[in-house]
């Protein structure tokens, strides 16, 4: 029991159920923490008066050390520390999914992974799904947009790893 | 060592406020267990993503399909218990749905939602720094290319359709049946998934 239970150590092992509910939950203290903290309005009209409206909006447009940045430092040293401690660590440049179907060539690899990603922030600009949607939003389970848009992410990546990898992967 | 926060409002006004220390501290540590819970479920691995798009493994749909249950819960509670008015995003049906393709389309080719690519970078796939440049490129130029869409729409997103569209409101139903339909939905995919072994 203890940090090594929860933590693990196999590398077969997935906890989806368990380690989703987790992240919810965090994401919840998370938003707490911003309204009692820093009195945030995350909740235009809600239940808290006078507090500071469209953060969201406002913090998207302008280019800042906010508590984004840290929240996303955040993500990246705890799952270095997390596969580090697990023994899950391996620094590669090529996924080996894809080093078995196209070969070792880093370029490749990294030019369609630098195009990959242009592509899909240009997606993201002309659908209007914000990141902060899946994350600390708390609309977007009641939003129809975010399933629309769920479903489209769905059908663009089966056909693009269609296109790479063939019919069956 | 302090930070800043710089806030505009509505009408331009700038002020910068001071935050305190503790509060970074706390995000920090709130994105620390996050990505801990990205890791330790695989499911920011280029693996793991890309067969999901092959229907070999559904850890990526499990994870959200839990996460939005679980924040779900606690917005319907918020629904209820705070008299609460949350703020819902314009559907515009035919931006949504072309920008949401070719966000599919990138997700596909670089092989990782942008939270995951934090995670995997922390993981140690290089290759995430990549999707990481590539994003903040495309979201420099879509800035710039705005003005040219606003020019050639009219509107501020490229294919206006329809209005502003909640879910529940189509359906003529309460938040807390769609939220019930939405977690027994989830529930019996989730089933599906787990008899097929996926």
């Amino acid at each position: 029991m203890g940090l090594d239970s929860f933590m693990g150590t196999s590398k077969q092992k997935k906890h989806p159920y368990f380690f989703g509910a987790l992240a919810g939950i965090i994401t919840i203290i998370g938003v707490y923490l911003q309204i009692h903290v820093l009195h945030i309005d995350l909740y235009p009209n809600s239940f808290l008066p006078g507090y500071i409206r469209d953060i969201f909006f406002v913090s998207k447009n302008i280019p800042a050390i906010d508590w984004r940045v840290i929240f996303v430092s955040g993500i990246c040293i705890g799952s270095f520390l997390s596969s580090k401690y697990s023994g899950t660590y391996k620094s590669q440049a090529i996924p080996p999914m894809w080093a078995n179907h196209f070969g070792t060539s880093k370029w490749r690899r990294w030019r369609s992974a630098f195009l990959g990603g242009l592509i899909m922030m240009v997606g993201e600009q002309i659908s209007g799904v914000t990141l902060g949607d899946y994350g600390f939003n708390s609309s977007f389970e009641f939003s129809l947009y975010i399933i629309v848009s769920a479903g489209c992410f769905f059908i663009g990546g089966s056909l693009m790893a269609r296109l790479l990898y063939g019919k069956r992967g | 060592m302090f930070f800043y926060w710089r806030i505009v409002d509505g009408t331009s006004f700038i002020r910068e406020k001071r935050i305190d220390n503790m509060y970074f501290l706390a995000m920090l540590i709130v994105g620390m267990l996050i990505g801990v819970c990205l890791q330790r479920s695989k499911v920011a691995g280029y693996d793991t993503q890309m067969n999901m798009f092959f229907f070999k493994d559904m850890t990526v749909i499990k994870f959200i399909l839990t996460y939005m249950c679980v924040k779900g819960i606690w917005v319907y509670f918020l629904f209820v218990s705070c008299n609460l008015s949350v703020s819902i995003n314009v559907v515009v049906f035919g931006s949504n749905i072309l920008g949401s393709l070719i966000f599919g389309m990138g997700w596909g080719l670089s092989g990782y939602y942008p939270i995951a690519a934090i995670a995997a970078l922390g993981e140690g796939y290089w290759d995430t720094l990549f999707v990481i440049i590539g994003g903040i490129v495309g979201s420099l130029l879509c800035v710039n290319a705005y003005t040219v869409l606003y020019r050639i729409s009219g509107e501020k997103t490229l294919i206006p359709l329809l209005g502003k569209i909640v879910f529940s409101g189509i359906l003529h139903i309460n938040p807390g049946t769609f939220l019930g339909t939405f977690l027994i939905f989830a529930i019996l995919l989730c089933y599906f998934f787990e008899k097929q072994g996926l």
